[in-house]
């Protein structure tokens, strides 16, 4: 089963969890099957029109999903994806 | 030429065969600039004046508080409200006398930044907002400069280098900046204080290799780390054709409006006070009334625990969006945070859902502990 990755920032919205199994067969099945498990997500990744937000990034492995064929990206079991938004802290 | 006392002090930068008597002139003769002389300013600051770069620039428009201490190691109680740039220059001089720091006690601006940043060999980004981060990443691109990129957040931290040159740029990464109040900042959110420790003396390890010639940088890649599970990930970058400043056909040919661009009230367009302002003490005066508003605290749950006005209902302000059926739309509210950023954006996500009576507490908690109850921590 493919598993997702998430950053401290987001983990507040996915009960405190870093890591977690996917459910899906494309990146955006993935994301829709997320955010219907835990909606406080919904907001962080897609705008009102339901686009990915420009500050997110979503690594499929280590290749950006915009490289490949961006939310229609197919999931392989082994796949990891890691979603990067930006941060500011300095 | 290096003097004797100089190859006495560079004794084990000349032992490495990749650094030497020939690459240790070459910093010599080099030149950085540091923008924000902060968390992640403060470890490239000391360890690029040891290194022996011969010219830093050092640019931050603050002063050095009591908070900054837990991370930002250039400064000490000592220099408790001296300007930043002061305190961290004599810090490196301290450390290295031949070290020549040039100080801009200003904020870095469209109008300022090309004309500072020309004379330096490579830019490191060391702001703690997003307009500054895209004006470093502009400015590196419009002069063909590298700039080495880190940022951080709680317990995870990014780190590249952009050369728009050969590579992507930050915009290639990040496009556009989030919706103001949707990331907090470390002000708002913390981070551990070693944090910027690790990712800035990154950081400065890759302006010495940049500056040296030598190695692989991590341009085309992105560190992800993180503190808590002690991992470092990479993913791979690429140049975005569609960049609008890199790309095929860059739409931005010279600097824009960094504060507009994100979103945010700066230098420009100061926060002014806002008619769903409230005071402490007036605030203080209505709970004591009959039609006492609601109090919503828009604060982590685990900040609670520090200060809190009792009767407040906690919603932190990452999850509001999606618990508005929680409230009562008729009944008067007034937001509270811990200095009033975060409750003034929650007063906007409200009054945008249809809340009309929503009043913001100026200042927070911090302002209610000043003026109304000096029992209460300030944090």
């Amino acid at each position: 089963m493919p598993r997702l990755r998430v950053p401290a920032l987001l983990k507040y919205y996915l009960q405190d969890q870093t890591e977690l199994p996917l459910e899906g067969e494309t990146v955006q099945e993935a994301l829709q099957h997320l955010t219907s498990q835990y909606p406080q997500m919904t907001p962080h990744l897609f705008d009102p029109a339901g686009r990915l937000r420009r500050h997110i990034n979503i690594f499929l492995n280590q290749e950006n999903i915009r490289t490949l064929q961006g939310l229609q990206t197919p999931l392989r079991p082994e796949d990891t994806l890691k979603i990067v938004p930006s941060v500011t802290g300095g | 030429m290096l003097t004797h006392d100089q190859i006495l002090r560079y004794s084990r930068h000349l032992l490495i065969p990749e650094v030497g008597l020939t690459g240790q002139q070459k910093l010599h003769n080099a030149s950085a600039l540091i923008i924000g002389a902060g968390g992640l300013g403060s470890p490239i600051a000391l360890y690029l004046a040891a290194a022996g770069v011969g010219r830093i620039g050092l640019l931050d428009y603050d002063v050095v508080e009591e908070t900054n201490l837990q991370r930002q190691i250039a400064h000490g109680m000592s220099s408790l409200g001296k300007r930043k740039v002061e305190s961290a220059r004599a810090r490196m001089l301290d450390i290295n006398p031949d070290a020549k720091v040039e100080t801009y006690d200003q904020p870095f601006t469209s109008a300022n930044a090309l004309q500072i940043a020309a004379n330096y060999d490579v830019l490191i980004d060391g702001s703690d907002n997003f307009p500054t981060r895209y004006l470093s990443n502009d400015v590196a691109v419009l002069l063909g400069k590298p700039l080495v990129y880190g940022s951080i957040f709680r317990f995870d931290g990014q780190a590249s280098v952009f050369d728009a040159r050969t590579g992507p740029c930050y915009r290639c990464l990040f496009p556009e900046p989030p919706p103001p109040g949707l990331v907090p900042t470390c002000a708002e959110g913390g981070v551990l204080g070693v944090l910027p420790g690790v990712i800035g003396s990154i950081q400065a390890t890759e302006a010495l290799k940049i500056l040296l010639g030598i190695g692989d940088t991590l341009q085309g890649r992105l560190l992800l780390y993180n503190a808590l599970d002690m991992s470092f990930d990479f993913v791979t970058l690429r140049k975005n054709p569609q960049c609008r400043i890199c790309g095929e056909n860059p739409q931005i040919t010279q600097l824009i409006d960094y504060e507009a661009f994100c979103g945010v009230p700066g230098q420009n367009h100061p926060v002014s006070a806002e008619d769903w302002d409230i005071t402490a003490p007036e605030l203080a005066r209505r709970l004591q009334t009959d039609s006492a508003p609601l109090l919503l605290d828009v604060r982590e749950p685990h900040e609670l625990q520090i200060s809190a006005l009792p009767g407040a209902l906690n919603i932190p302000l990452g999850t509001l969006a999606a618990r508005l059926s929680e409230l009562d739309s008729a009944r008067e509210m007034v937001v509270l945070c811990r200095a009033g950023t975060r409750s003034s954006r929650a007063v906007g996500l409200l009054t945008a859902a249809g809340f009309r009576r929503v009043k913001n507490l100026q200042g927070g908690i911090h302002a209610w502990a000043r003026e109304v109850d000096p029992s209460l921590a300030v944090y």
